[in-house]
């Protein structure tokens, strides 16, 4: 297993008082290699908490977390940050941002450049590759952000919000992208979304979280046949199964 | 070319050839331009002022590059150590409020009268300025930006250079902007106490105790030429240097 959480709380400091906010109420996520379960619950339960555990940016209060790599050159964990315009170098070129992760780990600049060059024109990346990243639309920005999380080819992927300042065109065609070149490498991904078509569409299993503190309420094993075709949202069984998950939303939501 | 700019200076020259011309103001007070114009060529190419100007920015520079130092020796572990800047906050922002002229005569008294007690006053309130400056900027970097280089793979002199000091340098320079004016402003100010023989604030002072309405401000409009190019020269260098400032 590539990625394991279990029984796992968070407890956060209250601004106002002294009081501790509870998070995370034991949570167990469990993701082998080449597996992509997507997180989807209410807004702020804690599903980037869940990755910065995972990430090991946050520890837990309690619980184990164990994340593996198979294979020792590539980095542990790749983690598309939901805020990614800080994350990006404004005094760089979008390429040389793309290429940051290889050259952090040693890669000479000129090779980075070159991998991260060929990498774009491969997976279709529509960037204008010369221009600093304060020059780039917000869209392009997630873009240039995406690419230097996939780039050197992490064995475990955290995606939180990954497109949501892409168009409509562009989300559809990175969602392909994303799948396809993380499940080349046979990476562990935790895909967090808002949107659970997009959640579905992507996923082999969905947790459903609950209100914070963030349970797991419901997983459901999301069956369909890879590779996956937009038409899959038209079909019978994809709007069964997003009725029961949306079912299950509500009823929590309500509560 | 933004011909628009020449509006504002071609006004005022017009507004004080005016006043002067139908003698509203006696010229004690405001001599003519064109009077003013032949004691600035009179005293920069055979009198003191370009002497002076040099003395100026000679004491200005001195002050304003030890304070970029400083600053950020102090600045630097100011940002990273919270405890730290709140143990010491009450003392910066004491010194940094306190008009800097007041300590001109301190200074004198501990370094003699000389060029190093000037650059001192100068020095220590800029170097003040500098330190908060760099300790906001390195207390502001991203926080994301910081964790993703890391997670990236990036760490010591690599995350240092590659991220940490390009994430703190437009505040850094920032601070620059605001010291240079500083450092001027002490400077001229401490040239009007005694001690010294050349520099521009002692010459403004001279001429103005010897009634010499005309050079004074002749020495006046050195004074402000000098501010104003060395703010240009510093907003052009920005612009190359840290272009991202504020994306």
């Amino acid at each position: 297993m590539a990625i394991t959480l279990q029984g796992i709380e968070k407890k956060f400091p209250t601004k106002a008082s002294a009081a501790w906010t509870p998070v995370l109420d034991h949570v167990d996520l469990a993701v082998p290699d080449g597996r992509i379960v997507a997180l989807f619950g209410p807004n702020g339960c804690g599903k980037t908490t869940i990755l910065s555990i995972i990430s090991g940016i946050e520890a837990p209060d309690a619980g184990t977390v164990s994340v593996t790599a198979n294979g020792s050159e590539r980095p542990k964990v790749g983690f598309a940050f939901q805020n990614f315009r800080d994350v990006l170098l404004p005094w760089q070129s979008a390429l040389d941002n793309v290429a940051f992760g290889l050259c952090a780990r040693g890669l000479p600049r000129a090779e980075a450049r070159q991998r991260a060059i060929s990498f774009l024109d491969e997976q279709g990346f529509a960037i204008p590759r010369g221009n600093y990243a304060y020059q780039l639309s917000v869209g392009q920005q997630q873009l240039v952000a995406l690419a230097r999380v996939l780039l050197p080819n992490p064995a475990n992927v955290l995606l939180d919000e990954p497109f949501s300042a892409l168009d409509h065109d562009a989300r559809l065609r990175m969602r392909d992208v994303t799948i396809s070149t993380l499940g080349k490498a046979g990476a562990a991904i935790v895909f967090v979304s808002h949107d659970v078509d997009e959640a579905l569409y992507v996923s082999d299993e969905l947790y459903l979280l609950s209100k914070r503190p963030a349970r797991i309420l419901r997983r459901f094993a999301v069956p369909f046949q890879r590779p996956r075709h937009y038409d899959l949202l038209t079909t019978a069984e994809f709007a069964d199964l997003r009725r029961q998950i949306i079912g299950a939303f509500l009823a929590e939501v309500a509560t | 070319m933004r011909w628009r700019i020449l509006l504002g200076p071609v006004f005022l020259l017009l507004l004080w050839w005016t006043v002067t011309a139908t003698g509203l103001i006696r010229p004690l007070f405001l001599p003519s331009p064109w009077q003013v114009l032949t004691a600035l060529s009179d005293l920069t190419v055979k009198g003191p002022l370009l002497q002076d100007a040099g003395a100026t920015l000679y004491r200005t520079g001195a002050a304003f590059c030890l304070a970029a130092v400083i600053g950020l020796i102090i600045g630097v572990p100011l940002g990273v150590w919270k405890g730290l800047y709140e143990s010491l906050e009450v003392v910066l922002d004491f010194f940094r409020s306190m008009p800097s002229p007041a300590l001109i005569p301190l200074a004198m008294l501990l370094l003699g009268l000389g060029d190093l007690s000037r650059i001192a006053v100068a020095a220590f309130t800029c170097s003040l300025v500098n330190a908060i400056q760099a300790a906001y900027a390195v207390h502001s970097v991203p926080r994301h930006r910081v964790l993703a280089a890391r997670l990236a793979g990036a760490k010591g002199t690599f995350l240092l250079t590659h991220v940490l000091m390009p994430s703190v340098l437009p505040g850094v320079v920032a601070g620059w902007r605001i010291t240079l004016s500083l450092a001027l402003i002490i400077v001229v100010v401490s040239e009007m106490f005694i001690g010294t023989r050349t520099g521009l604030g002692m010459r403004i002072y001279d001429y103005h105790l010897m009634f010499r309405s005309a050079d004074m401000y002749a020495a006046i409009f050195i004074v402000g030429m000098t501010g104003y190019i060395l703010n240009k020269a510093l907003e052009v260098t920005e612009g190359h240097l840290v272009h991202w400032t504020g994306k």
